[in-house]
């Protein structure tokens, strides 16, 4: 199995044109849509103009990977992705506002956040480990939406920077269940038409990607198996689906109880960008978990 | 035959998914850890024959195993044992003598390859061989279909291949139930040359009748420059091609070429030698089978 | 924003999954054939084959053969000459996002012989049951819920690519330098007048008497290609204007 790690697909049309199209097909998902939408659109133009990395070149150990030393367990600079706290003041000011049109329950705490930031009584370093999960306390904003707010501010970063990273280990193989870049586990998988330019037939139901909860890496995976247990048993593994969007799934597994979501994207004419098709699954989501399943990793708007 | 298969620890090998592998093992798509090869999970028998006598790989690009280190690394050895270099024995071990064969024991023919001509030829002399056609071929013998032109036979001098064909599933007897696959390859036809057709007076789409020793089956001329004639040993020979996907079960679509074909086969397995036997054919004006 | 799908005939192996494929998604019924002495059957579009693979072959002056296959269809000018042709304002009409041009039930009111004539490429029929004009439709009714029309989706070659126009007519470029490195004749049909845009290594002739909207064999006073270009807008308004 090798990696072929994809670039995040070209952004900005595909996640407008995949928005448009989800909202006219289930306008159950509008609100939803409306929310996520711009806050998914305004993270791919920053994603777009953010530096890649930039730090020491790597020397990627391929016998190591091929074990399972992800890309960042390789480097010297202590296992994460760069710093990009110097860049987080500015997405602040871009994203805040944005997210504060779409959540308006946390627009108070967000205005709090934001000119916490900008009056530096929250530094870009603080914000930035808070995108990764430590403590930042800032009055008025709960524990909850900073840390929703300040993963949203380091991802365009943390993605552009992967984006590099894979290009790094592009056609090792990498048989593992967790990301090569950085050892996420995957929250989506698509199943990718791949046009290959040559002289033989070519396959139809396309390969399967995993892609990063954290930095939406996609790589390649074997397809009929649960990315949570390796189960590849027929009787055990299972996909869940609404008859009327029958290029949605979630594959579950019965026997170690976990799901991933899927966009079967064989037959579509236009694949939608996979953070949209995941947003307009979240019926499907909330079903898998209903049945008893538990996803590898979540969504922001999982647990909505 | 399923001896090591089954470890105590990991149950059956056989079940196993494991897709890991080295860089090393990538390159030649060899997964060690899916399944199980008996006996030793040696994945490329003789592997040992792919390394000189150092253990260093002749293709380092495309290496299936490499002595590093005092040991050896990508597939299971065989043996195990040392390079040659250390002691090692050949790396056919399971030959007598080491080496690898170009033929064993067992075979009902060889031991070389040679060229014969197929049991039904338009030669009257093989120009490669004293021997016409494979003296070990399988015939039957038990009817009257059973029977073989002599060599050269002016009354069926033109040499018939059959094939399958993409619309329809091998003998079509599924796939001739299928409107739209019927509708685009819905009849039996015989593909010839432009010489050949002008020879026996026929034009493209023409109904043809062709004939064997054995046996007759109607057919549409399809004629084309994809055939030619070949000139072999100073003289024309005519080659005509027919499919095999059709049948007298659906009725007006061509009777099956195999009324036509020979029933010999390989002197081993007995595989019919359904790609060439001697026929003629001529135009006739009105069909039954078609 | 209007679609394109490009044909590289270069890739295509005349399996006819296209062709097949088509007629299934239709449901068109089934057409009684005979065999002519060809591989193309039926031997013609029909009312019931809005898709149809020609097959033509050559033998060259060296001796070597040319078999070529070309998958034919509408190829949904950008400025049908039909819809120009055509006396209803909504019998043959344009879908504003796809650029797919539509023939509606109204297509049985209109003179069939006359957009026949009309089209450069040969490609309307007439269903003698419903007196409808029938062609490709560019699988609309797929294309709006986001799927590959048919004929893309079945070809097991992967000769037919879908998407948007700007981004086929990349494709197609790139397409045509790589094959006229061994063909020097290469050539993309048509390219800047329609929306199904076929890649041939050879002489469109070669392939199709209509692989192009040729000037040369038009009756009448004016050119397939002429219509092509638009020139027969005016005259219909001014043939309206005349009838009143």
């Amino acid at each position: 199995m090798q990696t072929t790690a994809v670039e995040t697909p070209a952004a900005l049309r595909n996640i407008e044109t995949a928005l448009s199209r989800a909202s006219t097909d289930i306008p159950a998902l509008t609100p939803l849509l409306t929310a996520f939408g711009p806050l998914l659109a305004a993270r791919a133009r920053l994603r777009e103009a953010a530096p890649g990395w930039t730090g020491p070149a790597l020397v990627i150990d391929a016998e190591r990977f091929g074990q399972g030393a992800f890309v960042l367990a390789q480097t010297e600079v202590g296992g994460g992705f760069e710093d990009m706290s110097a860049h987080l003041t500015g997405a602040a000011r871009t994203l805040l506002p944005i997210m504060e049109q779409s959540f308006p329950a946390i627009a108070a705490e967000l205005k709090l956040l934001g000119a916490a930031i900008a009056s530096g009584a929250l530094t870009p370093k603080a914000l930035a480990s808070a995108g990764f999960g430590d403590a930042a306390a800032v009055p008025g904003v709960s524990e909850q939406t900073m840390a929703f707010a300040a993963s949203e501010l380091v991802r365009p970063f943390v993605e552009r920077q992967a984006q590099d990273l894979a290009a790094q280990v592009k056609g090792l193989p990498w048989p593992q269940t967790c990301c090569p870049v950085c050892g996420g586990a995957p929250n989506m998988s698509v199943l990718r038409r791949v046009q290959e330019d040559g002289e033989f037939l070519q396959a139809h139901g396309g390969r399967r990607f995993l892609r990063c909860s954290s930095c939406s890496t996609e790589w390649t995976h074997k397809r009929v198996s649960c990315p949570g247990c390796g189960c590849e048993e027929p009787d055990e593994l299972l996909v869940l689906r609404d008859p009327a969007r029958v290029h949605e799934r979630a594959d579950a597994c019965k026997r170690c109880k976990a799901f991933v979501l899927c966009l079967d994207s064989g037959e579509l004419a236009e694949v939608p960008d996979p953070d949209v098709a995941a947003l307009t699954m979240l019926p499907l989501e909330i079903q898998a978990k209903q049945q008893g399943f538990a996803p590898l990793a979540e969504h922001p708007w999982s647990s909505l | 035959m399923y001896c090591g298969g089954y470890s105590p620890t990991e149950g059956n090998l056989a079940k196993r998914r494991d897709l890991t592998q080295t860089p090393m093992q990538a390159k030649i798509h060899l997964y060690p850890k899916f399944a199980w090869a008996w006996p030793v999970n040696r994945r490329i028998l003789y592997n040992r024959a792919g390394v000189d006598l150092n253990g260093t790989p002749y293709n380092p690009a495309k290496a299936v195993i490499a002595w590093q280190d005092g040991k050896w690394v990508g597939d299971v050895p065989d043996g195990p044992a040392k390079p040659m270099a250390q002691g090692g024995p050949y790396p056919f071990i399971m030959q007598t003598e080491g080496h690898g064969q170009l033929y064993g024991p067992g075979r009902e023919d060889g031991p070389m390859p040679e060229h014969y001509e197929p049991a039904e030829t338009p030669l009257t002399k093989n120009p490669f061989s004293s021997q016409m056609s494979n003296p070990c071929m399988k015939t039957v013998h038990a009817s009257e279909y059973d029977v073989l032109c002599k060599n050269g036979d002016p009354k069926y001098p033109i040499v018939l291949t059959t094939y399958c064909m993409t619309e329809h599933w091998c003998s079509g007897s599924e796939t001739r139930n299928g409107p739209a696959l019927l509708e685009a390859e819905p009849q039996q036809y015989v593909e010839l040359s432009h010489e050949l057709a002008k020879e026996k007076g026929i034009k493209n789409g023409d109904f043809v009748l062709v004939e064997s020793l054995r046996g007759k089956c109607e057919a549409v001329a399809m004629v084309t420059v994809r055939i030619k004639p070949f000139t072999v040993m100073g003289k024309t020979v005519h080659l005509v091609g027919m499919p095999f996907a059709f049948g007298w079960t659906k009725p007006k679509c061509g009777d099956a070429v195999n009324r036509l074909t020979t029933s010999v086969g390989d002197p081993n397995t007995t595989i019919p030698e359904y790609k060439a036997c001697l026929v003629n054919l001529k135009k006739i004006a009105k069909a039954t089978e078609l | 924003m209007p679609k394109a799908i490009l044909i590289d005939t270069t890739k295509c192996t005349a399996c006819r999954g296209c062709q097949v494929g088509c007629k299934e998604w239709k449901n068109y019924p089934p057409v009684a054939t005979k065999q002519r002495g060809t591989h193309q059957n039926p031997p013609d579009l029909g009312p019931y084959n809005v898709k149809l693979v020609r097959f033509s072959e050559h033998m060259e002056s060296d001796g070597t053969v040319k078999w070529y296959f070309f998958p034919d269809a509408c190829r949904h000018c950008l400025d049908a000459p039909c819809k120009s042709g055509a006396s209803l304002e909504d019998s043959i009409i344009q879908d504003k996002e796809t650029g797919a041009v539509i023939y509606t039930e109204k297509t049985a009111k209109e003179n069939f012989e006359a957009i026949k004539s009309s089209c450069p490429y040969d490609i309307p029929r007439l269903d003698p049951k419903t007196k409808r004009i029938v062609k490709c439709d560019m699988c609309i009714d797929r294309v709006r819920a986001n799927l590959l029309p048919m004929c893309v989706k079945s070809c097991a070659m992967g000769a037919m690519t879908f998407g948007e126009r700007s981004d086929i007519l990349k494709l197609a470029a790139t397409r045509l330098v790589a094959v006229q490195k061994n063909n020097p004749k290469a050539q993309l049909c048509d390219m800047e007048n329609v929306s199904i845009i076929y890649l041939v290594a050879d002489a469109p002739g070669k392939y199709h008497k209509y692989a192009v909207a040729d000037a040369s064999d038009s009756p009448g006073y004016m050119t397939r290609k002429e219509m092509l270009a638009g020139v027969f807008a005016p005259l219909r308004k001014a043939t309206k204007q005349l009838q009143g």
